[in-house]
């Protein structure tokens, strides 16, 4: 069996997740980071994606991550994610809602208007939405 | 001495007031159960973000900068203050409290030199009749604290700190002991205090450890410290709703306490002046029919 770690996910509205998993598959800034037990100390920014946890019997547990940071010590893996969710609670609906959204306050930017987000925000939220259709249609 | 209709009507009223304090209490009561359980929630956030906060400041930050972390060494600072006050009347002293405190730290200070942002109706209400200068009001949910209402405020006062028309940010909050108990307490926001970050988070984070950085220390300082100001105002706020309701519950609790005290005082006075007509007609009578003899 190999050898497996502590993970917390937490978001500053609830944890998570609090498991003792195998592998963390995390959306870094500078692209996708994988994570086993015995990795080196490291602190990363998170973008936006999706992050695969592999349990120990194997199984696998999806979510929507939005922004944050990974602290990985010796002992344990903490997320510090701006939102989370599990796979299974993705509404497609309302991600597609808020992807219409985000791309209307995209294209009122981009023709010089007002809006009620700022760019940054618009196009983090277009990208959480478009992960979160992408995984909650997969299922 | 009023009469028997009079006191009637007082009863009657007490008896509607001790409804509505009853209900109220009530719903606070279960509001205030709903947000223990987000300050609860809250904390492993906030306690993970200290971890990494001081990790971060071992692994050398001290030779790192930023614009949150500096400190301006003048002789007048001009001071910001973040007042999180009630959202409503009817808390007992909840709302004078959380402004009187608010209030200690301003009144030494020029209001020109001062910028004030008010959380809740009745902060701001307070500040917009003062002379300080108020430089954004924003509502409270009482129903429960979004972390995207913190954020919004966090923006700002980072703006007014980075901007420099602030150079010290104090926040103003009640801080949640029990559901008896709230303590007002002024905290130091910006600029950041470091030895305190270090000193709070505990052993735990103190092992003496070389991180990597992805993509590096300075980055992610840049990116962590905003985001620890969203916590820190987030922990406030949600602090001082659950304040406010526990506040709310015990006043409206002692308020049907007291209903039910005059009710029973009124309704023995009551009594009293019924049995003195009874008395009184007998009287009458039977010095009507002692009459006729």
């Amino acid at each position: 069996m190999a050898s497996t770690f502590p993970l917390n996910i937490v978001t500053p509205e609830k944890t998570v997740l609090s498991e003792t998993v195998q592998a963390v598959q995390l959306p870094a800034a500078g692209g996708s980071l994988g994570i086993l037990a015995g990795h080196a100390p490291l602190l990363a920014e998170l973008s936006v994606g999706e992050c695969v946890v592999r349990l120990p019997n194997g199984a696998q547990e999806q979510l929507v991550i939005a922004g944050g940071f990974v602290e990985v010590s010796r002992e344990q893996v903490t997320v510090l994610a701006d939102t989370a969710e599990f796979a299974a609670d993705i509404d497609v609906n309302r991600a597609e809602a808020s992807l219409a959204r985000a791309r209307e306050m995209l294209a009122k930017l981009d023709a010089g208007a007002a809006a009620e987000m700022d760019r940054a925000t618009a196009d983090a939220e277009m990208r959480r939405a478009q992960a979160a259709i992408r995984i909650g249609g997969r299922r | 001495m009023p009469s028997m209709r009079q006191i009637r009507g007082r009863i009657r009223v007490a008896k509607n007031i001790q409804q509505i304090t009853k209900a109220m209490k009530m719903v606070a009561a279960a509001r205030l159960r709903r947000a223990q359980d987000r300050v609860q929630s809250a904390r492993p956030y906030s306690v993970k973000m200290r971890e990494v906060m001081a990790s971060l400041s071992q692994a050398g930050a001290d030779t790192l900068t930023h614009p949150l972390l500096e400190v301006r060494e003048t002789e007048t600072p001009r001071v910001g203050v973040l007042v999180i006050g009630a959202d409503r009347g009817l808390c007992g002293s909840y709302a004078t409290n959380a402004l009187k405190k608010a209030m200690e730290t301003l009144r030494p200070l020029d209001p020109a030199s001062t910028r004030v942002l008010a959380v809740g109706r009745k902060a701001y209400g307070f500040f917009r009749r003062r002379d300080y200068p108020l430089v954004g009001e924003y509502d409270l949910n009482m129903t429960g604290v979004s972390f995207t209402d913190a954020q919004e405020i966090s923006r700002k006062a980072r703006e007014l700190y980075v901007s420099g028309e602030i150079d010290v940010l104090y926040i103003a909050y009640t801080r949640f002991l029990s559901a008896l108990t709230q303590k007002p307490v002024v905290v130091q926001l910006l600029p950041i205090v470091t030895d305190e970050i270090a000193g709070t988070a505990g052993d735990a984070a103190t092992s003496q450890e070389e991180y990597l950085f992805e993509p590096d220390a300075e980055e992610i300082l840049g990116r962590l410290l905003p985001r620890y100001i969203d916590t820190q105002i987030y922990q406030a706020l949600s602090e001082a709703v659950a304040s406010e309701h526990g506040a709310r519950m015990t006043a409206m609790s002692s308020a049907t306490d007291n209903a039910g005290k005059m009710i029973s005082t009124l309704t023995l006075v009551l009594n009293r002046a019924r049995q003195a007509n009874i008395t009184k007609e007998i009287a009458e009578i039977v010095g009507g029919a002692e009459a006729l003899r």
